[in-house]
């Protein structure tokens, strides 16, 4: 194709690069993937317990309010935190075409961080939660996460500035943002609401803050990160254009950071500060349009590869959604859709579409096309793939459709004060029996995507010449008679 | 030549100090003149919550309640919070200023309980509720906190500490495997007093503009 | 730095160099790390843009409230002005007995032992003075309702609904499930709501005498 134009340098450092991130990305890609399925399992079971309350009903342990909070910490840190990690050592480390420094120091920092959401998740289980959403891991759970994430922060400024080229792509800025934004966020909202630098609503506006900017500073940015890599990179083709990159980075740094007080509509808070919060959400639409033309003219003339490649496949529906779920994000903070919408189920489904329609699909995307270049081995299955692929797409639509339909009537219903409460709690149950479901089609894909990665990391296992591509076996027959045609 | 080389880091790093400055430090200062109001026979409003109150609202914590409750109530004419009867006027900033955690919450598949002791005063009530909802609420998804009781068949001793008036009567048609009889235990007890002090009827003024 | 460089590969193990050398398959195969397009943004799109950034301002100016930490006031604009018209005291009634069903319970039935009846019950359908003073001030302690005795606690309403509210509900649940009883008018609460409405709430003594005395 056009552009394999690559010096042979180049594809000496890509090896070399890779060899030295086999197995620290390995590792935390693993981790990714077992605490998503953790995750997964918890939200099944919180789910199931909304609509059977009777469900493990009398195990403490188990409880709704603590098995829920396990459910989100393990999907934000333990896929999120260690999906994110891994991909931006293997993405800064290919960019800056450097090796990965300390990688021994990088494991041992992946498994300390695996420790950390181990007990910070058996402390909320045993009723050590700290009560602020987001935060819920106890105090003496955080340094081990704090510490290996600053590991990977220093790794990161290591290879940015002995970065071969002195021009840096877009995905860098990206990945150079989300290691200075995370450990300021962290740091201080741990310091206003668990250290108790603040009380009261500023502590509500400080969690909320923070916990809409681990999506919007830290998944976010390193989803975009992903898609600016891998679109054009398995197309072959540049990014659109450099002045938008620009464009949508600096202005997706300035607003997000302002959305979060959007989370506390209609509560307590001054005026000024939602109103803040509802203009830095809306004015998202310029960085979300900006990016999504970005990937789309990217993309355009190049569609039929979504056919073939299962990175292609995640990718791009990873940045379609980020565009849906942006545009959603945003008209739900206006006071007056909020005024329908918040404390609903409503925005349980837009969590859903943005955490497992844009981000997970990222990050699946990148493994897809990372691992069989750090293993050397190729993905066993493509069957497996293309299950991982629509009972993650199926099952994320299920979801959001159910979930938003019924937030939306369940909001309407609780503004009207005529309708009693426990009709409202009735109405939802079906929904809730619907999400369920959906959850355990997320979990069938899951299954399928640890199954093929099982195998991948298995030593000298399979070696095939050729890419696993999501053809159907009648595809490639088709494909070999053309080739011979074209041959002869 | 360094500000080429760190400019990128800089800016994005001032992007996040301005907001945590204008969204956290700036209201944090905002609110920092609040002072609990005096009503005419002394009381004040707002006052921390201690000892049972305190420990009761550990319970509510670490039992999650917060995933399903909001405590905070919207203003009249948006949303129908009021008109619920689930508060008798908007909640303000100055309720809050003794929480720590604060617990506003964002969920509300069950009702908000800003002032839930205001309108649900009966300890009874509150102790059928936790020991199963079912019995209340016909219908209700929220767990059972048996684990916050003593069961009691007929004739069986009194829990030590426990006094005879704090023994509620299961109604007979939810009584199962010979439990007819509860007592809240310790935290049992300390989480009812807190949901009956959750009373944000005070009227202050700022919530009255 | 030195050791970030990729280091000549014939100083690895021999089956490392076999590794890779067959990763070149998958290494080769790859296409070259993207670069930047450089198509110009479009100037409409950048108008647009800052039009928008415009009305984020006027927003934020609109409705500030007055940037003070007590600053509500944006927000109370959209309370409804003046009180609002009569209404059918049976649907307003209804409205108001939400507050009521988690101890009454929807059917009105109550909850045997612990929340007296509604239905059937002799304080409901009886004398209107009396139903409304129960539901102004609530009443504590032991109470008889139809022979059986029950002994906790009934809120007091007084603060929370208007005397329109208290007649609504009382004449609602004088008509429903299965009673049959009139309407009881606003003006018999406010009445009694002047007489007593400053005391706490009733012992089943103290709302015999009230009712006695009348
Ligand atoms: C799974 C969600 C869920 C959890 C967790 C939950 N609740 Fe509830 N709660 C509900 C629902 C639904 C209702 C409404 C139906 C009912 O009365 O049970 C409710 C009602 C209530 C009410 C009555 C409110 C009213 O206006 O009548 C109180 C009080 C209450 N809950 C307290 C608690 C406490 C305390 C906890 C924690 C120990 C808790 N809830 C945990 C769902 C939940
Ligand atoms: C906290 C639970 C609770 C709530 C909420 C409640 N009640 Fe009651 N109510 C009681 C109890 C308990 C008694 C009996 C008094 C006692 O045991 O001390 C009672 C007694 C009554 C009685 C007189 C006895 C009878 O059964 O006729 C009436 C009438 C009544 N309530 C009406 C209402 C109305 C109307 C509402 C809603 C506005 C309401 N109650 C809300 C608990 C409640």
């Amino acid at each position: 194709m056009s552009a394999t134009s690559d010096s042979r340098g180049e594809v000496v450092s890509r090896i070399e690069v890779d060899r030295s991130a086999e197995w620290v990305v390995t590792v935390y890609w693993a981790s990714a993937l077992l605490w998503l399925t953790v995750a997964t399992l918890a939200g099944l079971i919180s789910s199931i317990k909304l609509h059977s309350p009777g469900f493990l009903g009398n195990i403490e342990w188990l409880t709704f309010g603590r098995i829920r909070p396990v459910h989100w910490d393990t999907a934000v840190y333990g896929f999120g935190g260690t999906a994110a990690s891994g991909t931006l050592l293997w993405l800064q480390a290919r960019l800056c075409q450097t090796r990965i420094p300390f990688p021994t120091l990088l494991i041992a920092g992946g498994v300390v961080f695996n420790v950390g959401i181990l007990l910070g998740s058996i402390g909320v289980l045993m009723g050590k939660s700290t009560g602020v959403e987001t935060l819920e891991f106890p105090l003496w759970a955080m340094p081990l996460l704090v510490i290996p994430y600053v590991f990977i922060v220093i790794a990161n400024f290591k290879m940015y500035f002995n970065r071969r080229n002195a021009h840096t792509y877009v995905s860098q800025w990206y990945l150079m943002a989300v290691t200075i934004w995370f450990p300021v966020l962290v740091l201080s909202a741990e310091a206003c609401t668990n250290l108790g630098a603040v009380d009261g609503v500023a502590q509500a506006i400080a969690n909320w803050w923070y916990g809409h900017n681990v999506v919007g500073l830290f998944a976010t940015p390193t989803g975009i990160a992903a898609a600016y890599y891998l679109i054009p990179k398995v197309i072959g083709k540049p990014v659109h254009s450099y002045h938008l990159s620009l464009l949508g980075f600096w202005s997706n740094a300035i607003f997000y950071n302002w959305a979060g007080t959007h989370h506390l509509t209609g509560g307590p808070l001054p005026a000024w500060t939602i109103t803040i919060g509802v203009v830095g959400s809306m004015m998202m639409f310029i960085p979300v349009i900006t990016i999504g033309i970005n990937h789309h003219m990217t993309m355009v003339g190049s569609f039929h590869h979504l056919k073939t490649s299962p990175t292609l496949r995640f990718a791009v529906m990873g940045s379609m959604v980020y565009t849906l779920s942006s545009f959603q994000g945003a008209l739900e903070s206006l006071r007056s859709h909020q005024e329908i919408t918040h404390f609903t189920h409503y925005t349980i489904g837009h969590v859903h579409f943005g955490m497992y329609g844009f981000f997970a699909p990222l990050m699946f995307a990148m493994m897809y096309y990372a691992m069989p270049r750090l293993t050397g081995n190729e993905w066993i299955s493509a069957r497996l793939i293309r299950i991982h692929f629509w009972c993650t797409l199926g099952g994320m639509l299920l979801y959001t459709l159910a979930m938003c339909y019924a937030g939306i009537r369940q909001g309407l219903m609780m503004n009207d004060p005529t309708v009693p409460f426990l009709n409202i709690v009735k109405f939802t149950i079906p929904y809730l029996w619907i999400r369920t479901a959906a959850g355990l089609i997320l979990l069938a894909g899951t299954v399928a995507f640890l199954i093929n990665f099982w195998r991948i990391v298995q030593p000298h296992r399979l070696r095939f010449v050729t890419p696993t591509l999501m053809t159907t076996e009648r595809d490639y027959d088709m494909l070999l008679k053309k080739e011979k045609e074209l041959s002869q | 030549m360094l500000l080429k080389k760190l400019g990128l880091s800089l800016g994005v790093f001032l992007t996040i100090a301005a907001s945590v400055t204008g969204l956290v430090i700036i209201p944090n200062w905002q609110f920092q003149g609040h002072q609990p109001m005096r009503k005419a026979d002394g009381t004040q409003y707002p006052l921390p919550y201690f000892g049972e109150q305190a420990k009761g609202r550990a319970v509510y914590i670490d039992q999650g309640c917060i995933y399903c409750h909001s405590q905070q109530v919207r203003m009249k004419g948006y949303g129908a919070d009021i008109r619920r009867n689930w508060g008798t006027r908007r909640s303000v900033p100055r309720d809050y200023m003794y929480h720590r955690p604060h617990q506003l919450g964002t969920m509300r598949t069950g009702p908000d309980l800003a002032s839930i002791g205001h309108r649900q005063p009966s300890a009874t009530w509150h102790a059928l509720h936790l020991y199963d909802p079912r019995i209340t609420s016909p219908g209700s998804n929220m767990p059972r906190f048996n684990y916050l009781f003593t069961e009691m068949r007929d004739g069986d001793a009194l829990p030590v500490g426990a006094f005879p008036g704090d023994v509620i009567k299961i109604p007979p048609q939810f009584q199962n495997s010979g439990i007819t009889q509860l007592v809240p235990n310790e935290r049992g007890k300390a989480l009812i007093e807190y949901l009956k002090a959750l009373n944000q009827s005070f009227p202050l003024p700022e919530a009255q503009q | 730095m030195q050791s970030d460089q990729p280091k000549p590969e014939h100083r690895r193990a021999p089956e490392m160099q076999d590794r890779i050398l067959e990763l070149h398959a998958a290494a080769m195969r790859e296409m070259s790390d993207p670069r930047d397009g450089m198509r110009p943004t479009p100037v409409a799109f950048l108008i647009c843009c800052l039009l928008f950034t415009m009305w984020g301002g006027y927003y934020i100016g609109a409705n500030a409230g007055d940037w003070t930490g007590d600053g509500l006031a944006e927000q109370a604009n959209r309370a409804p002005a003046g009180p609002a018209a009569p209404q059918n005291p049976m649907v307003l009634g209804a409205e108001v007995y939400n507050a009521c069903t988690q101890c009454h319970q929807a059917d009105g039935k109550g909850l045997a032992g612990q929340f007296p009846p509604l239905a059937g019950s002799e304080f409901v359908t009886g004398d209107e003075r009396r139903l409304a003073a129960i539901l102004l001030n609530g009443i504590n302690g032991d109470f008889h309702v139809n022979g059986q005795i029950y002994n906790s606690q009934m809120p007091a309403w007084k603060d929370v609904y208007n005397d329109e509210e208290i007649a609504a509900v009382a004449t609602y649940i004088r008509a429903s499930f299965g009673n049959k009883a009139g309407p009881v008018a606003k003006t018999i609460v406010e009445a009694v709501r002047k007489q007593v409405g400053a005391a706490g709430a009733w012992s089943e003594a103290g709302l015999a005498e009230f009712a006695a005395g009348k």
